[in-house]
């Protein structure tokens, strides 16, 4: 459970991190953080066993370095997009640990997988809309770039309101994708034992895509919000995340032979 | 189209198509003018009814006059004088006019009026400015007492017909001016103008014109910089709300602005790229939008190559009011057609309008024929027991029927007249009933 909780502090402040650009949101990511590192260090406590060695896995080690050295960036170096960068990957790391190797923790339940799925499509639904909008935008821009304003569409918005829906739908997205993923770690924590090992692999590839698409929404915030590129790069990287998501349901369909067995 | 028997619509003028500027100047009147001239003109020439249009870009007087000055070769003098009294032109003045005025009479003038009306014959058509200043020439000819039936009807019907073409073909849809057709643009990259920091460069006309159509969006802020400080602040002064700076402010002016139009008169560059990539650094990532119009151009072309920089130039903002003039024109096309189905409407009403007359006699025959039949009627000993309100009713039957049927012959009329034989009908009517009193069932004759 401390395990999971350290993960869930490490997906909020990412989710500070590269979300919201104000003092607010800073402050809200180093307290996430440092509660992270705090609940890995009581976990690391617990896994020193009586004859003082380790008896633990390293991966809560590595993350809680991690998320010290994110906070110690952001808070004393003043650089932002290393804890940007930081926290997220120590939140994959701590995610590694239930993907790699599953111990059965916490059963799901019907709300759980109802929460889970609900997130995932409602991340995707937001990652259409977010391509839809930058390819208006990007349509637009080039007309207006190549000075042919003849061929600027009627009826579309102006490409600042434009701009404007795209991080809503960005934001959104990478939310509920960060919730579906660390809800996802739950479902690990879960499965049945005796598993045969195309199965795991099927699921495995699943998640490597999940993570592969959620990385990349990952950096396109850190881009947009931290690093300030240009608006039409922030459209074109969100065509190539939808690229990326529509890959991903390719390979859930190839694998979806496989999926059923997780239920049974 | 005649008003009636003996009267004609007639339409006098000279607009920007036939005069110069120099002489529209010349021929322009101002509304109090207008509202004192117009009655003395009306009786002095016998005109029945008067409205005057006096624009920028007309000068045109709208009446209805008797036939027989119509018919007279020397009509056009007629109105030409008209013309000259009202305002008062010098001889050299009314001699230009002589040679840009033109005159129309029937239907001719009636068309001409509701294109007016209907922005057609507008040197930017489509513009919407006429419709305001066709209702006050209306106006003002109705607190003359020089409006009648006949032009009020004919005002109504051509301001309904420019409201159908307005609303039914694409003739305001565009902005055809400059100005305007670069606040469109602002519109296709900044959602909400008013959200947004103007900046124009200049302050010449165009400038000022651009300006204007600025602050009719009520920008956040507007920012006049001006070689000549001094030209700025007096732009800045007939603007209101302005903000002048002058020209070693530019590169401050460009960090913070959304958007910078530039239309100075200098030879050469003012707004080079390495200022605006200066400025795009500082705005971190903020969009910046260039428009220049000058001629030769202010902004450095290799502008446009910047990242959050969009950059037009006075061909690129031509190519769209050259786009939404064409379009206009075409718009024209079914807007006549319009105007064409409203001037039958309105010359259907004015031939109906011509057997007016004929039925008015005629109610005024039934209504003297009943009321000499009723009088002696009532008056015989059979009816002295009849209280007032039995007489009244009486006195009221005999009024329905007498307006009963001078409306079944109106409508007869009417019929006839939509078949081309409701003028000899009219006339028969008239011929039968007028100036003759009605016979009793007592007349000998």
């Amino acid at each position: 459970m401390l395990m999971f909780a350290a993960t869930l502090a490490y997906a909020a402040a990412s989710l500070f991190y590269v979300t919201g650009t104000t003092r607010f949101f800073r402050i809200s990511g180093n307290a996430c953080l440092i509660a992270g590192v705090s609940l890995l260090a009581i976990l690391a406590q617990n896994q020193i066993g009586n004859d003082g060695n380790w008896g633990g896995s390293a991966a809560p080690l590595l993350a809680a370095m991690i998320g010290a050295i994110a906070i110690a960036a952001d808070r004393w170096l003043g650089v932002r997009l290393a804890a940007a960068m930081l926290a997220p990957l120590g939140m994959l790391v701590l995610l590694v640990r239930f993907f790699a190797a599953p111990v059965p923790q916490i059963a799901p339940t019907l709300w759980l997988t109802g929460f889970h799925v609900s997130m995932a499509l409602a991340g995707q639904v937001m990652a259409i809309a977010a391509c839809v909008l930058s390819l208006l935008y990007l349509w637009q821009h080039n007309a207006l770039k190549r000075r042919k304003i003849l061929e600027l569409q009627p009826g579309v918005p102006a490409l600042d309101r434009l701009d404007q829906w795209l991080k809503i739908a960005l934001i959104s997205g990478f939310v509920m994708l960060t919730c579906s993923l660390v809800t996802g770690a739950l479902f690990m924590t879960g499965l049945p034992t005796g598993i045969t090992a195309s199965t795991l692999i099927a699921l495995r590839a699943k998640i490597l895509w999940a993570v592969a698409v959620w990385s990349w929404y990952l950096a396109i915030l850190v881009a947009r919000n931290i690093l300030r590129s240009p608006a039409r790069i922030i459209a074109r990287m969100s065509v190539i995340g939808f690229a990326l998501m529509a890959l991903a349901w390719f390979g859930l369909i190839f694998f979806a032979a496989k999926i059923p067995q997780i239920a049974g | 189209m005649t008003a009636s028997d003996d009267s004609v619509i007639f339409c006098f003028g000279a607009n920007h198509r036939s005069a110069d500027i120099t002489l529209r100047e010349k021929l322009f009147a101002s509304e109090g003018v207008i509202r004192d001239r117009l009655p003395a003109i009306k009786d002095r020439f016998g005109f029945s009814e008067l409205v005057t249009l006096s624009t920028c870009n007309r000068f045109e007087i709208f009446g209805v006059g008797p036939r027989s000055i119509t018919e007279d070769p020397a009509f056009s003098d007629t109105l030409h004088a008209a013309f000259v009294s009202f305002d008062a032109l010098g001889p050299e003045a009314a001699e230009q006019v002589r040679q840009a005025a033109y005159s129309l009479t029937g239907r001719d003038a009636v068309r001409h009026l509701f294109s007016v009306a209907a922005s057609l014959d507008s040197l930017v058509v489509g513009e919407t400015q006429i419709t305001g200043q066709f209702k006050q020439a209306l106006a003002i000819a109705d607190d003359a007492k020089t409006l009648g039936p006949v032009l009020s009807r004919l005002g109504q019907e051509a301001l309904a017909a420019s409201k159908k073409v307005r609303t039914q073909t694409a003739i305001g849809r565009g902005r055809v001016s400059i100005g305007h057709a670069a606040v469109e643009l602002v519109k296709k990259v900044f959602n909400d103008p008013t959200t947004k920091n103007f900046l124009v460069i200049g302050a010449g006309e165009m400038a000022e014109v651009t300006a204007r159509c600025i602050q009719q969006h009520n920008p956040k802020s507007l920012g006049i910089i001006n070689r000549s400080l001094d030209r700025a602040r007096a732009l800045a002064m007939r603007l209101q709300g302005a903000e002048p700076r002058s020209l070693d402010y530019l590169a401050d002016a460009l960090a913070t602005a959304d958007v910078v139009i530039s239309a100075t008169g200098a030879p050469h560059t003012i707004v080079t790229k390495a200022m605006v990539n200066e400025a795009i650094r500082r705005r971190r990532g903020k969009t910046l939008l260039l428009v220049d119009i000058a001629m030769p151009r202010d902004i450095d072309p290799a502008c446009s190559s910047l990242n959050d920089v969009y950059l037009f130039d006075i061909d690129d903002l031509k190519q769209v009011v050259e786009g939404n003039r064409q379009e206009r024109l075409r718009a024209a096309e079914d807007a006549a057609r319009i105007i064409d189905e409203s001037v039958a409407g309105y010359e259907k009403w004015l031939a109906h309008m011509t057997v007016a007359p004929a039925l008015q006699h005629f109610n005024m025959h039934l209504d003297q024929l009943f009321r000499k039949e009723a009088e002696k009627t009532l008056s015989r000993n059979s009816f002295q027991e009849f209280n007032e309100e039995q007489t009244g009713r009486v006195w009221q039957l005999l009024d329905v029927l007498a307006s009963r049927l001078t409306a079944d012959a109106g409508r007869g009329l009417r019929k006839m007249v939509d078949q081309g034989t409701g003028q000899d009908a009219a006339e028969l009517l008239t011929r039968l009933f007028r100036g003759e009193s009605p016979r009793t069932e007592d007349d000998p004759t």
